[in-house]
């Protein structure tokens, strides 16, 4: 067999080929290649265009557009041009739409806006109709089958003979061609199966016989087609080793000759190389949800969907003379470019004035005067005619406009907001109100806010309380229509976690082994798994099976899954939205989202407005609250009394729990060295702990020219000017920017394209050639080169979380305001932050804790002075509700609803010892013999001096709290605000009795019972058990204590009094945390303190008074986690005990070693050196044990019974009947943690003490305590 | 690349001359099976001067993946 086959070459002819059916991976799970890579490819297999066709869909047409730009690939190089691939819902063949010019885009973008209309979120229903209606000025190509619902695989699935069960098993051996060997055996198939697939001795023949092309299905919908698009139809022929090839290639032939539509070369691209061909694979089996094993014919068989260069192409379809050459024919039609997208900005804001300037104007000198009613400053006022000016000349005044329009919205709707971004803190933009920054109060001296040069679009985002955002954009749609204003997408990727749980379930991987891999990632973060973390799980990444699955889970990273709502980024347009852009529903009712998502939207030049949530607003909001209305001091973000000393020095103690930005670990280790004093150090702080900075190294440098160890030097005069405000050392975005035109001869220009680069240099991987010209330039120029990779390694940080000055200042502003009220009016503070939950990086318990710790009382959720929200109870004032009054409550006696025998209750405590004070604190928080917080325990109603945690003696004079905080309903896990406003409601003086709120509130029993568990019932003198037992024990349907009539009446105490035998505060405590998740009576680890002790563990306030370098254990919950990106895998963990929180630092040696502890354990003792830098202390870590087991001690803490605390274990307690319900159900009753379970009596017989059943599941006791929070 | 089909080909001590062929159709491993064929074939359909109808195979892609392509036969058509 020495070379049988005909020579393939082709005399070499010109082979430019231009390739227009390329799906690329946001046809999602069919598309093996980033559009990117496609486009690179084909720069390099020198096609002359390429041509981009998703299904139903432009979301990727974005990325190969921007992709060439920033490349520089110009048309003579290689043309990109927009299209979709239009996949009908009614059997018609696949057909690709390139709009010729910007009008016929319009008519596509309207088309898969229909068609995404008619559909959920994520689909798109389109009928060969909807293309007749709308296919003026469209090159259309005509593929030869429908895929809808199958995958595309090649145009005539193919038999596989080698892979398939039954016929064509096994190939038989040894009938090599040529060889005299014969075959033991050779299959025979039928005439049939000839027949399917009869070769053609040349399809061109066939082609011309009379019969070929006629009357199909094809020819008809072409003949219709031809008929509204003439000269504007193409018949795609494609040769992909499908089964056929040959014989299919002559009835597309024929099908062209019958109906004139040419007929154009195609290779239906799914991947850039073939190399792709597993990861395509594995896209099929999650896309059909099966495996690699079960999937079939449903793989594709072969890997030729690849992209083919001319000359390749040119063999292919040596046989179809003209093919190639068509397909230049058909770029030449199209003149379409995504650069013609123009924006036009809506123009109904102005409002009246001839022009948007003029409005602009207007409004500005009138909130000019708002602002400065004693007059505008001078500096202020030439600000503000600068940038008036710029903005003019520029055409942005109708985007101020438009920003001005929303934020006056919000204003009017008292909802707090405040923008930032890179033309935010402008004068224009204070004057506007739509920032708080006031350019005369803060020494600012903002770059020209936006730069006229780079003809960068405006950017102001906004930041509106979270909990009220969804109003400003309901005003949005309303005011603008649905037609004209859509959210922009934001792509969903796969992610480490995501990807190996995807691929692994592909390759059949079990359950376990998935978890497995997907637990080694740390929140959403990506990269590769590496073998060693396999090994550890006790896999093998030898194992070749799984081997692959990691190889390409890792290259499934970073896939695009699916189009997901941005938070909050509009775009708004003069005219039709969808004219510029498919629209399509979003998973929210109400809501249109746009295909692209924003980065797109910039490159191409469309407005965005971004309508952002932030927290920290409603918290701010909710404290402005508080304070015009328990302290009469009407406050907003621009008049709070600006560079107090007090509040510096409490940040600079990194005494910062709660407060905006600046609690996080990073930020708070950094605030003791950087010791802000003025609120340009804040802004500062803020952008310096930042990825940017960091992976620059340009942190250290900062702080010791910020501490005089280092002179503060410039690499030259023209760097001077850009980093004299930051000690010649650039942390601002826009800093890092300027470096690379003054010191890297970079163009405005050019500086524009690093600054997207930046934003997409992870995805894109273009960043290196600007890196080469950075470095190089700034080496030409005499930088010292070092200096230069410095410079250049932060501009990659800034990749993800660019901070610009201007938008630092406007976060700075909302810290200083935190930082403010935190200060001065700590139970405001706290009751606000707890009435925003979920919001910062701190848990409700920790927000209380903190609280206590600067002398503000917390009081319990209480039936009788609880709101739905934390509210603020006045500490000197007079018992508030039913003041002493109540028969019932005093017909209770002490004992009863406090347990004597937890110690935690005092004598000093009861509710009649608190006779001058509210019953609604008839239990203080007290010190428990277990509780070392001694300083906590004089809470007196006089109040001479506030009891301040040591930590903060130093605040004595600067609070102003006299206040307490009361705990909301909301606390309460479970509760329904409904029924919470019914109670508070129909609470009038007060309720006197279970019963009396049962039949006043009308609530369910369940819900008392919740309130009860809560332990909610204090200011009646019942405890949680004696509170679920009067519940328990209320008359039920049908007694006629149930009639209206009877309702109002006082009830009748008759019942016996039970005799419950008191629960142990470690219970209550436990308790309180499933119930509440916190509690005020104790901190868990109190509990085990003498067990630590033993073991030699400190307590947290002990590490104080230890010295650097020693070696320490601590112990305590874990409440957060932290591994930030910038930190090469260092883990941030905060623990606390019962004297406060302790820092520790794992580094990832000792994290590989103990990750599932460090990930998975609630209690954890850390031993390690210590580490007190400048006050800020942590633990490093060399070893950490889990020690959440022992929390299964609680329960049984705080009692008489010591032996029961040394040996408890489940085996000692046998289940009861109760534990049945382990059977049943998850979510029934029986099965929820049953250690509060009391029998609701049936007969008077069994009402008694030592009947109820009492049953603590221990093991499911560290499951109440809190998981810790995992930040990156 | 050279993938075209045989024009003639020895099997079973016969030579036989092909008229009339359809093909490659391509057949690419499984890859994620550890014992799956490395190599993968192009099948044709190919009937010689005398009529006769064959399946045969190529194994193996010239230059990505040998150097020695070998032709075996896959089976007979009735």
């Amino acid at each position: 067999m020495k070379s049988m086959s005909p020579d393939c070459r082709l005399p070499t002819a010109d082979c430019r080929f231009a390739e227009f059916a390329v799906t690329t991976n946001f046809s999602f799970l069919t598309g093996a290649s980033h559009p990117e890579e496609l486009v690179a490819c084909a720069v390099a297999l020198g096609l002359a265009g390429i041509g981009i066709v998703d299904r139903n869909t432009l979301a990727g047409v974005g990325r190969a557009h921007v992709y060439a730009r920033e490349h520089e690939i110009g048309p003579e190089k290689l043309r990109v041009v927009t299209g979709a691939r239009l996949v009908f819902a009614d059997g018609t063949p696949d057909i690709l739409a390139y709009p010729q010019d910007r009008a016929a885009y319009g008519r596509l973008t309207r088309l898969l806006s229909i068609g995404n209309l008619r559909a959920e979120k994520g689909d798109c229903i389109l009928t060969f109709d909807d293309l007749l209606d709308h296919c003026e000025g469209m090159q259309l190509i005509v593929m030869e089958t429908c895929t809808l619902t199958r995958p595309p695989v090649p145009h005539s699935p193919s038999p596989r003979p080698v892979r398939g069960e039954g016929r064509g098993e096994g190939p038989d051996e040894c009938t090599q061609v040529v060889e005299t060997i014969p075959a033991p055996r050779v299959r025979r198939f039928t005439q049939e199966e000839w027949q399917a697939s009869r070769p053609v001795a040349n399809p061109l023949t066939l082609a011309l016989s009379p019969r070929a092309g006629r009357g199909d299905r094809q020819g008809n919908l072409l003949d219709r087609l031809l008929r509204q698009a003439p000269g504007r139809v193409w018949l795609a022929a494609a040769m992909t080793y499908g089964r056929g090839m040959r014989r299919a290639l002559a009835r597309r032939v024929a099908l062209a000759r019958a109906t004139g539509a040419p007929l154009i070369a195609t290779n239906d691209v799914l991947m850039h190389t073939p190399d792709r061909r597993p990861l395509a694979d594995v896209l099929t089996c999650i896309r059909e949800g099966t495996t690699l094993d079960a999937a079939g014919r449903r793989l594709a068989a072969n890997a030729e969907r690849h992209l083919k260069d001319g000359e390749e192409m040119a063999r292919l379809f040596r046989e179809a003379p003209g093919v190639i050459e068509e397909t230049l024919r058909f770029l030449d039609g199209i003149t379409f470019s995504l650069d013609e997208l123009k924006y036009d900005y809506p123009d109904e804001t102005r409002e009246g004035f001839t022009t948007p300037q003029e409005a602009l104007e207007a409004f500005t000198f009138e909130g000019a005067k708002r602002r400065y009613p004693d007059g505008v400053p001078t500096q202020v006022a030439q600000a503000l005619k600068d940038e008036l000016r710029l903005i003019a000349e520029l055409k942005y005044a109708p985007y101020f406009l438009t920003v001005h329009d929303i934020v006056r919205f919000a204003r009017s709707q008292d909802i707090l907001c405040q923008g930032r971004g890179s033309a935010a803190n402008s004068s224009v933009c204070f004057c506007l109100g739509i920032t708080e920054v006031d350019p005369a109060r803060h020494e600012l001296l903002f770059e020209r806010f936006i730069s006229a040069e780079r003809k960068e679009p405006p950017d102001i985002d906004v930041d509106f309380e979270h909990e009220r955002r969804e109003e400003v954009i309901q005003y949005i749609y309303g005011k603008y229509g649905r037609h004209r204003a859509g959210l922009a997408a934001s792509v969903i990727t796969y992610r480490g976690r995501s990807a190996i749980r995807e691929v692994g379930k592909a390759f059949g991987l079990t359950e376990d082994t998935v978890s497995a891999l997907s637990g080694t990632f740390w929140g959403g973060s990506s990269g590769a798994i590496e073998d060693q973390q396999a090994r550890r799980l006790g896999l093998d990444p030898g194992e070749a099976r799984l081997a692959q699955a990691i190889r390409l889970a890792d290259e499934l990273n970073g896939f695009p899954r699916h189009l997901s709502q941005h938070t909050g980024g509009f775009v708004i347009t003069r005219s039709r939205l969808d004219d510029v852009v498919p629209i399509m529903n979003a998973a929210m009712e109400d809501r249109t989202t746009v295909e692209w998502d924003k980065d797109d939207l910039d490159a191409l030049g469309l407005f965005k407005i971004d309508v952002l949530a932030l927290g920290m607003l409603t918290c701010l909001r909710k404290s402005f609250e508080f304070l015009d209305k328990h302290y009469g001091e009407r406050l907003t973000l621009a008049t709070l009394p600006a560079e107090e000393r007090a509040i510096y020095a409490m940040i600079s103690r990194a005494d910062t729990i709660g407060v905006f930005q600046i609690e996080s670990r990073a930020q708070m280790s950094m605030l003791p060295r950087l010791r802000p004093q003025k609120f340009y150090d804040l802004v500062i702080e803020v952008a310096i702990v930042r990825p940017g900075p960091i992976q620059g190294d340009m942190v250290h440098p900062y702080l010791r020219r910020r501490q005089g160890l280092e002179p503060v030097k410039y690499e030259s005069r023209e760097l001077e000017a850009v980093l004299h405000r930051t000690l010649g050392v650039p942390l601002f975005q826009e800093q890092a920017m300027k470096i690379a035109i003054v010191a890297a001869g970079f163009t405005p220009s050019e500086a524009d394209r690093l600054r997207r680069a930046m934003a997409t240099f992870r995805r894109v991987g273009t960043i290196g050639t600007f890196r080469t010209k950075m470095i190089e330039g700034m080496a030409e120029r005499g930088y010292d080169r070092e200096f230069a990779e410095r410079c250049f390694k932060q501009i990659e940080g800034f990749g993800e979380y660019g901070f610009p000055e201007s938008h630092a200042a406007s976060f700075a502003l909302l810290v200083y305001s935190s930082a403010w009220i935190k200060c001065r009016y700590p139970d405001v503070f706290a009751a606000a932050l707890l009435n925003s939950q979920p919001m910062g990086f701190y848990a409700p318990s920790q927000i209380v804790r903190d609280a206590r710790e600067h002398g503000v009382e917390v009081r319990e959720v209480d039936i009788n002075c609880s709101d739905w929200d934390c509210t603020l109870e006045a500490i000197s004032a007079a018992p508030t509700v039913m003041a002493g009054t109540s028969p019932a409550i005093h017909a209770i006696e002490p004992h009863q609803s406090l347990p004597t025998g937890a110690p935690s209750f005092g004598p000093g405590l009861k509710p009649e010892a608190g006779a001058g004070r509210s019953i609604c604190d008839p239990l203080q928080p007290s010190r428990t013999e277990a509780d070392s917080t001694v300083w906590m325990a004089g809470t007196s109603p006089a109040m001479t001096a506030r009891a301040l945690h040591p930590r903060h003696a130093g605040m004595q004079g600067d609070i102003r709290t006299t206040h307490a905080i009361r705990l909301g309903f909301r606390q309460i896990v479970g509760m329904r605000e409904e029924d919470m406003e019914t109670l508070v409601a129909r609470r009038g003086r007060g309720y006197d009795s279970v019963r009396d709120l049962w039949l006043r509130s009308g609530l369910s029993p369940a819900v008392l019972e919740r309130l009860a568990q809560a332990d909610a019932f204090r200011s009646l003198g019942l405890d949680r058990r004696d509170a679920l037992w009067a519940v328990r024990g209320l008359n039920r349907a049908g007694d006629k204590d149930d009639l209206p009539l009877f309702a109002g009446r006082a009830p009748q105490e008759c019942e016996p009094d039970a005799r419950l035998p008191s629960m142990p505060l470690g219970e209550h405590v436990v308790e309180d945390y499933r119930r509440l998740s916190l509690s005020l009576k104790a901190q868990p680890v109190a509990f085990v303190r003498d067990r630590l002790a033993r073991k030699g563990i400190l307590r947290s306030e002990e590490l104080a008074q230890r010295a650097t370098g020693e070696r320490v254990t601590v112990a305590g919950l874990v409440l957060v986690r932290q591994r930030p990106g910038t930190a090469q895998g260092v883990i941030f963990m905060t623990i606390e005990d019962e004297t406060g929180i302790a820092n520790i630092i794992v580094w990832p040696k000792i994290f590989e070693r103990l990750r599932t502890i460090v990930i998975g354990a609630r209690f954890v003792a850390v031993t390690g050196k210590l580490q007190n830098e400048s006050g800020v202390i942590h633990v490093v870590a060399d070893h950490v044990q889990d020690l959440t087991p022992m929390l299964s001690l609680l329960s049984n803490a705080g009692s008489a019974d010591v032996s029961a605390l040394a040996h408890a274990d489940e085996i000692r307690r046998p289940p009861t009947g109760d534990q049945r319900g382990k059977l049943g159900s998850p979510g029934s009753r029986a099965a929820r943690p049953p250690s509060l379970a009391i029998e609701a009596p049936k007969s008077v017989e069994s009402r008694r003490p030592g009947e109820v059943a009492r049953h603590v599941k221990r093991a499911d006791i560290h499951r109440v305590l809190p998981k810790g929070r995992n930040f990156q | 690349m050279p993938d075209g089909p045989p024009i003639k080909f020895r099997w079973r001590r016969v030579l036989h001359e092909v008229a009339a062929v359809e093909g490659p159709e391509r057949i690419a491993p499984e890859w994620w099976k550890a014992q799956a064929p490395a190599l993968t074939r192009d099948y044709f359909r190919a009937e010689d001067t005398q009529g006769q109808r064959f399946w045969l195979y190529r194994e193996g892609f010239y230059a990505r993946e040998t150097e020695t392509a070998r032709w075996y036969m896959h089976g007979l058509f009735g």
